[in-house]
């Protein structure tokens, strides 16, 4: 048996988890607590202050970005909108899926519970549509609280997520988000094309 | 043996789908009609058990054709196929057990999964006919303008659409969005729709999916009789909610008041407004005799507003209660038990009570052994549709 035939059971049993969680105590639940998690990871990164905007870009291309290491590097598109070219949860739903074929049940309505309007999601500037997956409320949530560890020029930061696309294709766009961060959405569609995931780096007088 | 008929105007489309349900000939009939008006033709001559419908169509499309079943064919179950469809429309209306709805591009296990399904709940009985808000939200969904005639035992209104917003509302009695928050909640309606384009003023601002849920709630309040009952919502006249907050003036504030973050500081805004009332509530229940802490939490665990005594960690109770709550309401459902209307956990040192407040929050109230429970439920049941505020802004 050949070693690539191997899948890493973590991504296996978080998935599964999911699924039992909603079950359990139902989507909203489950999506607070993913939510939770996420702030929870993020709370623990080391804050840092970038002199600059091309030193923060320099640390992506680095890979020593606290958002790169997390999620992977992303490309400055212009006008501080970046794209993230994978998903960093690609690995775990090829996993799965090359075991199960398809994702648990349950998935589609944890995903419009994320992307509902809610006093978390408008804290960290993420969902309302721009969620495609269960995977969203972990990842976006993440990179906003992360974001808030991070300065610039001794000024602080925010992430506002402007739109995410799903493994099959299918694009989410944030419409809250987009209108209040005056990004055009065919700006944002087009680095969808070639991107999985699309936010705004706000850096805040 | 029963009788599926789908009809779209896309001849490739349509043909792929009939072939590939000739696997299942012996199930089923399939029988086909290019528009609504050839639909209906068919409707007449043969019994149909199962109508498989697109949207858009020349001649009549999906919608004159659903508001003709509406009349005259109101328990034949419908599957929509829709382009424009999103996963939250798609749960919003599944939520309403209303018709079933296929996003196209269609996937054909998928497609034949439906049609077994909703024949198969012909067969134990069960209902899923055309109902109003799952139609409105199709309205909503693919962005129509077009007028509605309402009909329901004997009641008349009347729905404006413009590009899939509702502008307008009258039922003869009332106009805009009262009118509106009257007619959403109309049983076995006989539809008619007019798509002639007429430019009308816009007089309702709240959204459709507002008015679907509050004019809900409203009717539910008034039908609920039983005076033990945990009230998630009073009645929208209880005298104590029109002396602090107009439910209709306060949306239309919040939807003026646009995005977060941007409210001027000028006087309170409506969500101030809310936030201060609903301190004030929880501070009546945490003044009673007993009672250790009062927590608001959204359904998803992140706390609306608090009060409990020191030593209690109440982002934690939070998030720990939305999964008890959470595990309470599985329940329910899993044994059919209905809506929830409280739970309670008892310990040696008191109980812990979780209400629901509205569809998107809960309340966490923590006891002595010494509390006066009956007192907190009418408390809770007083004032749980002011509560019910802070988790929507």
């Amino acid at each position: 048996m050949s070693e690539e035939n191997i899948l890493d059971i973590a991504h296996i049993s978080f998935l599964d988890m999911i699924k039992v969680m909603i079950t359990l105590s139902g989507a909203a639940s489950a999506k607070g607590t993913l939510i939770r998690n996420a702030i929870k990871t993020a709370e623990r990164i080391a804050e840092i202050d970038y002199p600059t905007f091309d030193a923060y870009v320099a640390a992506i291309e680095n890979a020593t970005n606290p958002i790169t290491v997390i999620e992977g590097k992303a490309t400055h598109a212009g006008n501080f909108v970046f794209g993230l070219k994978l998903c960093p949860f690609g690995p775990s739903i090829k996993n799965y899926t090359k075991v199960f074929e398809k994702l648990p049940d349950g998935f589609a309505d944890f995903t419009a519970e994320f992307n509902k309007p809610s006093n978390i999601t408008d804290q960290y500037r993420v969902g309302e549509g721009a969620g495609v997956s269960p995977f969203c409320s972990v990842h976006q949530p993440m990179r906003s609280a992360i974001a808030e560890k991070i300065k610039i020029g001794g000024k602080k930061i925010k992430v506002v997520q402007l739109g995410c696309k799903s493994g099959g294709g299918k694009k989410g766009f944030a419409e809250k988000w987009i209108i209040a961060s005056g990004v055009s959405k065919d700006t944002i569609d087009k680095i969808l094309d070639n991107h999985m995931c699309c936010y705004l780096l706000q850096i805040l007088d | 043996m029963k009788n599926v008929l789908i009809v779209d105007d896309e001849k490739s489309f349509l043909l792929s789908l009939l072939q590939g349900l000739e696997a299942n000939a012996g199930d089923f009939n399939t029988l086909s009609a290019p528009n609504g008006k050839a639909a209906i033709d068919v409707l007449k001559a043969r019994e149909i058990d199962l109508v498989v419908t697109d949207l858009k169509m020349p001649e009549m499309d999906g919608f004159g054709l659903l508001a003709h079943m509406s009349k005259s064919y109101p328990g034949i179950p419908v599957i929509v196929m829709s382009a424009f469809c999103t996963p939250e429309i798609k749960a919003q209306l599944n939520k309403l057990g209303a018709f079933t709805i296929l996003e196209k591009p269609i996937d054909f296990q998928d497609f034949v999964e439906h049609i077994f399904a909703e024949l198969n709940a012909i067969s134990k009985g069960y209902i899923r006919g055309i109902t109003l808000p799952a139609f409105l939200q199709l309205v909503e969904m693919e962005k129509k303008t077009c007028m509605l005639k309402i009909g329901s035992h004997g009641k008349n209104g009347v729905l404006y659409f413009q590009d899939g917003v509702l502008i307008d509302a009258d039922n003869g009695a009332d106009e805009h969005e009262k009118a509106a928050l009257d007619i959403v909640c109309w049983d076995d309606p006989v539809i008619e729709i007019d798509s002639q384009n007429r430019i009308r003023e816009r007089n309702i601002q709240a959204s459709l999916s507002y008015l679907l849920m509050e004019g809900h709630r409203m009717r539910d309040e008034r039908q609920r009789t039983a005076p033990d009952r945990l009230s998630a919502v009073p009645h929208a006249e209880d005298k104590n909610v029109d002396d602090t907050i107009d439910f209709n003036a306060f949306m239309k504030e919040i939807d003026a008041e646009g995005h977060a973050e941007q409210k001027p500081a000028a006087g309170k805004s409506a969500k101030e407004k809310i936030m201060a009332n609903t301190r004030e509530i929880l501070g009546e229940l945490a003044k009673m005799q007993s009672i250790e802490a009062v927590c608001l939490v959204a359904r998803d665990g992140f706390l609306l507003d608090s009060i409990a005594r020191s030593g209690i960690d109440q982002e934690m109770i939070g998030a720990i209660a939305s999964s008890g709550f959470g595990a309470s309401d599985s329940m329910g459902k899993q044994l059919d038990k209905g809506v929830m209307q409280i739970s309670m956990i008892e310990f040696d040192k008191g109980p812990v009570l979780l209400a629901p407040i509205g569809d998107d929050a809960f309340l966490v109230i923590v006891a002595d052994r010494e509390a006066n429970l009956g007192m907190v439920r009418l408390k809770l049941k007083k004032h749980s549709h002011e509560l019910a505020l802070a988790a929507v802004i």
